[in-house]
């Protein structure tokens, strides 16, 4: 795992190194040129201070303790060398050294002249018929330099590593309020989804806390919701054990064998009512949103003719007609358990809220780009004030007589969301009644559950 | 006694009908809040049983309504909202007595008997007249201990008559009180059930106020 306080710890420091090299380098050229212009100045002053001697008083002067150790090859020549020659003549008259170095025709004035494969720098001056010449290698001058400018850098270089501790503390200061953010939510029990407080918080966590606020405010709307969905299951589970609780004592209480057998009727009938309610919520609970959809290839035609099918008997007790008009390849990509569901719910409310000798109509069609599903029946219909409550969970049309959950049309609509497709509640136009139609996009493939 | 039940589920209006008419209440079943306020209009009922969650006029609303009207019948109400707030909020808009849904026949029964009992300015439960008792909770009418058999409509009749025995009740109070809307009721009938309860009771029990309807008699034989 990356750290921000070691990343940074590094950035700082190798930035602040970086630019102490820098500092130094142009501490150092500019220092070097001070040296130049010192050791220049120095030379200048020796060649034109050579005593004004007759070039015979002057010999060389071998032997000095200084030589023999200056003679050895790896040791550079550190201190000035002077030489004198008669300006007539090649050979020196005098040399400071025990070996004549400089260069015996030397340009008048400044030269820098490479002598044993080292640079010199060298001042020669002519005066009464001899030539002075003072020569010093460059390298002491750099060294010189190099000292100054370490002197200068090395204070700073040292102060690098407090300068390290005081970033490590200052950063981990910095991230305290971090910490106290963490804190705060490691506390909190799974229910306690309010905002972040922010009066502690640096404005640099602001777009996390921003963030993570968000998160949990849509995380609570879910909880909400959750907790919404289960106390209404409860209060509608109330109401069918209410009344089988009713109809049990009645059937307690039935003194003659005809109040008996009603009792019993309605009891069995309060009984389905519960299953029924218990399995519509089953099958609401298993189209979670969070669920996968599985991705079949489902010819809706058949899969209506099916529907129809298993709806047959019941229409036919109540003499309703029952037809199906179905297009062959009408495939949609889906879950096949679902759209079965889908397509009973749709074909039992039509059945439900048709009268006697009315008619229900199932058509599937398909188009390009889309397959359209259509339930069409001659009933009431549903009032054009209710049309966009119907599909509320637990929602019944005020007054209707018929039994029913208040969930069917709620879990219709949810598979529809789930595979894509857009529900459209109408009145009919042919038969007068409900028109459900579903609308799934083909062939693509459906939008994934979110 | 004449009731009026307000509950939008069919199962549960008719299983609760059933067993108040088994107790020989007239009962007025209605499904929605308008439905109720319109029949609180046109009846004086002896007591509301009320639901909460009803279409097109909520249960609460039904309930200030009535109270607005200044009827001051008792409303029992009848819910599966039974959080705390929720039962305050129904007490204070004037329900007389709270039972959660889902709730028991024999409790809903008793309730109803103590409603009527509070609302008469009785506290015992057992009416008594002239050493006649009737026991509204056992449908029980006894005379030095012997028990006297009627009728559930003679029942009926009897317990209106002693729910208020100065009072005199027309027979049009009195056949609201024995008929829901929907049953036959034959002009005469009243007559009939006075004639056979003085029969079972002695002649001079109930007393025939001229052009005005029955009252008991006076408490010293």
């Amino acid at each position: 795992m990356t750290s921000i306080r070691r990343r940074l710890l590094w950035r700082l420091l190798s930035g602040i190194g970086a630019l102490l090299l820098a500092a130094g380098a142009a501490v150092y050229v500019e220092i070097r040129d001070e040296v130049d212009e010192l050791f220049d100045a120095q030379l200048q002053e020796a060649a034109h201070a050579f005593p004004q001697l007759e070039p015979s008083a002057l010999t060389p002067v071998p032997g000095r303790a200084s030589d023999a150790e200056e003679d050895t090859e790896d040791q550079p020549l550190r201190g000035l060398v002077v030489e004198v020659r008669r300006a007539d003549a090649v050979g020196p008259v005098y040399h400071s050294r025990r070996r004549a170095l400089l260069p015996e025709q030397p340009t008048p004035g400044w030269s820098t002249v490479a002598i044993a494969g080292q640079p010199w720098r060298v001042f020669s001056v002519e005066q009464a018929g001899r030539r002075v010449e003072v020569g010093q290698p460059l390298v002491v001058r750099d060294e010189a330099a190099a000292e100054i400018a370490a002197q200068v850098l090395l204070p700073l270089a040292a102060a690098l590593p407090v300068a390290g501790a005081l970033i490590w503390f200052g950063i981990g200061r910095g991230l305290r309020p971090l910490e106290c953010t963490a804190e705060e939510i490691r506390r909190r029990s799974h229910a306690d989804l309010r905002p972040l407080p922010r009066n502690a918080l640096p404005a640099e966590l602001a777009p996390l806390a921003d963030a993570l606020d968000e998160l949990m405010a849509r995380l609570a709307a879910a909880l909400a919701a959750q907790k919404n969905f289960v106390a209404d299951a409860a209060h509608e589970l109330q109401t069918p054990l209410t009344a089988l609780r009713l109809q049990a004592q009645l059937l307690a209480r039935a003194g003659t064998e005809a109040e008996r057998a009603a009792a019993l009727g309605e009891l069995r009938a309060g009984i389905e009512r519960g299953i029924h309610l218990v399995r519509q919520l089953l099958t609401l609970a298993r189209q979670a949103p969070e669920r996968p959809l599985a991705q079949e290839r489902v010819d809706l035609a058949a899969l209506a003719q099916e529907a129809a099918t298993a709806q047959a008997s019941a229409a036919a007790a109540r003499h309703i007609e029952l037809g199906v008009s179905a297009q062959a390849m009408a495939a949609v990509i889906g879950e096949r358990e679902s759209l079965r569901i889908l397509l009973a719910n749709l074909l039992d409310n039509a059945l439900k809220y048709t009268p006697a000798g009315g008619r229900v109509t199932v058509s599937v069609a398909a188009h390009p780009g889309e397959c359209t599903l259509v339930v069409e029946d001659s009933g009431a219909g549903i009032p054009e004030t209710e049309l966009a409550r119907v599909c509320d969970r637990f929602y019944r049309i005020p007054g209707s007589a018929a039994p029913g959950s208040g969930l069917g049309l709620a879990i219709v609509s949810e598979i529809a969301r789930r595979h894509g497709a857009e529900l459209r509640l109408a009145r009919s136009d042919g038969l007068g009644g409900l028109r459900a139609a579903v609308r799934f996009p083909r062939p693509a493939a459906p939008a994934a559950a979110r | 006694m004449r009731i009026l039940l307000v509950e939008d589920d069919a199962m549960i209006g008719r299983a609760v009908s059933q067993a108040l008419r088994g107790e020989a209440y007239a009962v007025d079943w209605v499904r929605d809040g308008e439905a109720a306020l319109s029949a609180l209009g046109a009846m004086p009922y002896d007591l509301m049983l009320l639901d909460l969650g009803l279409p097109r006029r909520d249960g609460l609303a039904v309930l200030k309504e009535t109270r607005g009207r200044g009827l001051e019948l008792p409303v029992l109400v009848l819910t599966a909202r039974d959080a705390v707030e929720d039962r305050v909020a129904g007490l204070d808009a004037g329900a007389d007595d709270y039972l959660p849904k889902p709730f028991d026949l024999d409790e809903l029964s008793a309730r109803v008997r103590a409603l009527l009992r509070r609302h008469a300015g009785r506290g015992a439960p057992l009416l008594e007249h002239r050493g006649l008792r009737l026991d509204p909770a056992t449908r029980e009418v006894t005379r030095g201990g012997a028990e006297i058999a009627l009728t559930a409509r003679e029942f009926a009749l009897l317990r209106a008559l002693l729910e208020r025995p100065r009072a005199v009740l027309s027979r049009e109070r009195l056949r609201d009180k024995l008929y829901a809307f929907g049953e036959e009721v034959e002009s005469n009938t009243i007559e009939v059930y006075v004639h056979s309860l003085r029969r079972k009771l002695g002649a001079d029990f109930i007393v025939t106020v001229r052009g005005a309807g029955y009252r008991l008699a006076d408490d010293s034989p």
